[in-house]
């Protein structure tokens, strides 16, 4: 029984993929994605996901491809995430990391993407300090490209985890959700609130005025200054941490005081609904972000969501590489 | 010198108010135009052109262009640059004085002056800075720039706050009868800023810098004026706030006059999208409204002049990522059909209007007596084709910059005869070498 594994997986993705592709050849954002990549992207990480549990995680759907994780910024959870979803797939997967300024070394950041290029790779998966370096790549490279975080715009794969998980949890429901914290640095925020808002979710951020992005009401946001009042009735609270390493810490006085009015408090819980999930992209700042007795309650999915990185990013990875269609080489 | 003799054109002279607009022929001798009247019969003239359906105008006045010579040769140079400029029917322009080393002293000064005059073949004018290496702390010697022939002096103390030298330093120019301009930008508003602040800044997850930014200056700079009532010149606003700012200074009678580049009046901060860094430029491209309330200030007078704000980078300083860009768009050979076109064909002004804005204001605010097409003055004039639409090729372009979002645009306008100083230097809309 055991041994047929690989064997049931192939015959279960097939089932679930029906011969579809994303109709994307680079994940950059979640702009680009249908309600129908969504739900395929959910669909066969339920697939994955079983395959995972099961404890024989190893298969070979991309035996023989090469994935190269190039990630120009400190990364840790993503970067291993990737990785594992990637050797789980059968794949060689290498980690290449550069300085954050892509002119440090003299090479521009377009030259290093086309050196992996020609290097046959079969996905780049690119983790950047600035805003839009993936996007700027796809045009320069043939190798499909995922986006890993781009400094405060995007980290797609993030956002699809945290929603598959709240699928498991609450089907497929239209909910009210809740940010709370730094949206203006947070690239998880800005992939989140596109992905919600196709979703047809209710959408709330509870935050300092300073932390606020102008004109984030256009992504269909209700802002709060009072976490208070934002709380009532959501389904769902995401705490965002403060960036500090993107020098966020000057936009609040301290954390003492920011915690005394955003973090999320057992006290503060009490004005949610009872089964109301608590979300964090990680790493949680502890008494911070979250109180230690909210973070480990049940209302808590922060490890589900760290469990459900990995069928997510395998299907991304399985989905961008077997993609039917190819981008078109640029030189 | 070689007698030109220009027939049939529509002579535009926004300075003649009774008859700005008319079918005339001009003649050119000795460097000096020398009869403007119709049906001129001149019988031996050396070069006769043909005008006809087409404008006839001074020769554009650019007052804000980025001459990168001294300094930073592989971006552009005089050389280049005036050719750039003589292809898109400019005669004179004005250089900025933030090259390396900077231009704040009259040796600098002589040097960009004597430079044009060797190998330029339009007129090159400069400016000097207010302080010693645009460090903002010690005055630069005004009045010996002013000897040597700089035309205005850029307060570059705009941009930080210290209001007590800058005061200082308004009397100090308005001592020498120094015309000063100023790039209103507050730097520590802007801070990390690459971009304008708003809807597009958030979607692509940029930093963006807030109106504030600019009429800030310009608010602090007009409480200044009132007490130095010094001329003063605040170069490519964007904002519509800075518009209104302006035009309320300007019916309180402060000496003021403002430009706008042509780009602002083009684009607004969604060219941004994608992550375009050719679109990329400082002070940033602001939202939509901000660009009707510019188009607003042409049409009212607030605004005086277009510039090009012509600034030439090297290709790989906009093959990086959006935050790491030069800021900057060459604009010399397209200052003239992306004005034309946005202005005049859709409307806005009328042909008097639109070339005062290109020629006799800028020249009057830099106080030069170029911009004018009048019996007895210089002859440095352009004839433009104005009928035919034709497509911009950064390819084409004389500036070694290729840096411009508007490369494959459809535009109208195009100078096919160029005359500086009586010369013809561009002839069918080539250069003449």
């Amino acid at each position: 029984m055991k041994r047929n594994a690989p064997l049931q997986l192939l015959a279960n993705l097939k089932k679930a993929r029906s011969g579809k592709n994303l109709s994307v050849l680079d994940l950059l954002s979640i702009d680009d994605l249908s309600l129908g990549d969504f739900e395929l992207l959910f669909s066969l990480s339920e697939v994955f996901k079983k395959f995972v549990k099961r404890g024989e995680k190893k298969c070979e759907l991309l035996k023989g491809k090469t994935i190269i994780n190039f990630f120009n910024e400190n990364s840790t959870r993503t970067r291993s995430s990737f990785e594992l979803a990637g050797k789980h797939l059968g794949a060689d997967v290498i980690n290449i990391s550069g300085s954050s300024s892509s002119g440090r070394k003299g090479e521009t950041l377009g030259d290093s993407a086309r050196t992996l290029d020609a290097l046959n790779s079969d996905l780049l998966v690119i983790r950047d300090a600035n805003a839009g370096a993936p996007f700027q790549l796809s045009k320069l490279v043939r190798t499909p490209i995922v986006n890993a975080g781009d400094g405060w715009h995007e980290h797609p794969t993030q956002a699809l985890l945290e929603a598959f998980t709240l699928r498991e949890r609450f089907g497929q429901r239209k909910l009210k959700y809740l940010f709370v914290g730094d949206a203006l640095h947070s690239r998880v925020f800005g992939s989140q609130v596109r992905l919600y808002k196709k979703l047809g979710y209710e959408i709330r951020l509870a935050a300092p005025e300073t932390l606020i992005p102008k004109n984030v009401e256009k992504f269909g946001v209700k802002v709060f200054y009072e976490i208070e009042k934002a709380l009532e009735g959501v389904d769902a609270i995401h705490a965002i941490r403060l960036q500090t390493e993107r020098a966020a810490g000057k936009f609040i006085a301290t954390g003492r005081e920011y915690s005394k009015n955003y973090c999320l408090s057992p006290a503060r819980m009490t004005l949610a609904k009872k089964d109301v999930a608590v979300l964090h992209a990680g790493p949680v700042i502890r008494e911070f972000d979250i109180r230690t007795e909210v973070l480990e309650s049940p209302n808590c999915l922060v490890q589900k969501m760290v469990e459900n990185s990995l069928p997510i990013r395998m299907a991304v990875e399985w989905l961008l590489i077997t993609n039917s269609k190819k981008k078109i080489k640029p030189w | 010198m070689k007698t030109i003799l220009i027939k049939n054109g529509h002579v535009v002279n926004p300075l003649n108010r009774r008859d700005p607009v008319r079918v005339a022929d001009v003649f050119i001798r000795d460097g000096k135009i020398s009869k403007i009247a119709a049906n001129l019969d001149r019988p031996s003239t050396d070069i006769i052109v043909n005008a006809r359906g087409k404008i006839v105008s001074a020769g554009l006045v650019d007052m804000h262009v980025h001459l990168r010579e001294p300094g930073r040769e592989d971006k552009e140079t005089i050389r280049t640059a005036t050719r750039a400029a003589a292809i898109g029917g400019v005669t004179t322009l004005l250089g900025m004085p933030n090259t390396s080393p900077v231009i704040d002293n009259q040796t600098a000064v002589k040097f960009v002056l004597e430079k044009g005059r060797r190998e330029g073949i339009v007129n090159v004018l400069t400016a000097g800075s207010l302080t010693k290496k645009m460090e903002g702390e010690e005055l630069a010697e005004i009045w010996e720039m002013r000897e040597a022939g700089a035309s205005m002096i850029i307060d570059d103390c705009a941009e930080t706050s210290g209001m007590g030298l800058r005061r200082l330093a308004l009397k100090y120019c308005q001592t020498f009868g120094m015309p000063i301009l100023t790039h209103p930008e507050d730097a520590d508003l802007k801070a990390d800023a690459v971009m304008n602040e708003g809807w597009t800044s958030t979607r692509l997850g940029l930093v963006g810098s807030p109106d504030s930014t600019e009429s800030l200056v310009i608010a602090r700079t007009l409480e200044l004026l009132r007490e130095v009532p010094t001329p003063y010149h605040f170069t490519h606003i964007t904002t519509a706030r800075s518009v209104k700012l302006i035009r309320e200074a300007k019916k309180e009678g402060l000496p003021v006059s403002c430009d706008c580049t042509i780009h602002h009046i083009c684009l607004n901060d969604e060219a941004c999208l994608n992550y375009n860094t050719l679109a990329k430029v400082d002070p940033p491209l602001r939202s939509e409204d901000d660009r009707l309330a510019l188009i607003e200030g042409l049409k009212d007078g607030t605004i005086d002049a277009i510039i090009s704000d012509h600034a030439p980078h090297l290709l790989v300083e906009k093959f990086v990522p959006f935050a790491e860009a030069a800021s900057g768009i060459v604009g010399l050979e397209t200052l003239f059909p992306l004005a034309f076109t946005e202005l005049v064909v859709k409307k806005i002004l009328t042909l008097p209007e639109f070339f005062a804005k290109l020629t006799s204001n800028p020249a009057e605010i830099i106080r030069s007596n170029a911009g004018q097409i009048e019996e007895g003055g210089i002859a440095d004039i352009a004839v433009f084709d104005t009928q035919k639409e034709w497509k911009i090729d950064k390819n084409n372009f004389k500036s070694k910059g290729r840096n411009t979002p508007f490369d494959g645009k459809k535009v109208f306008g195009r100078a096919a005869e160029v005359i500086v100083g009586g010369e013809l230097i561009v002839q069918k809309g080539e250069l003449l070498e």
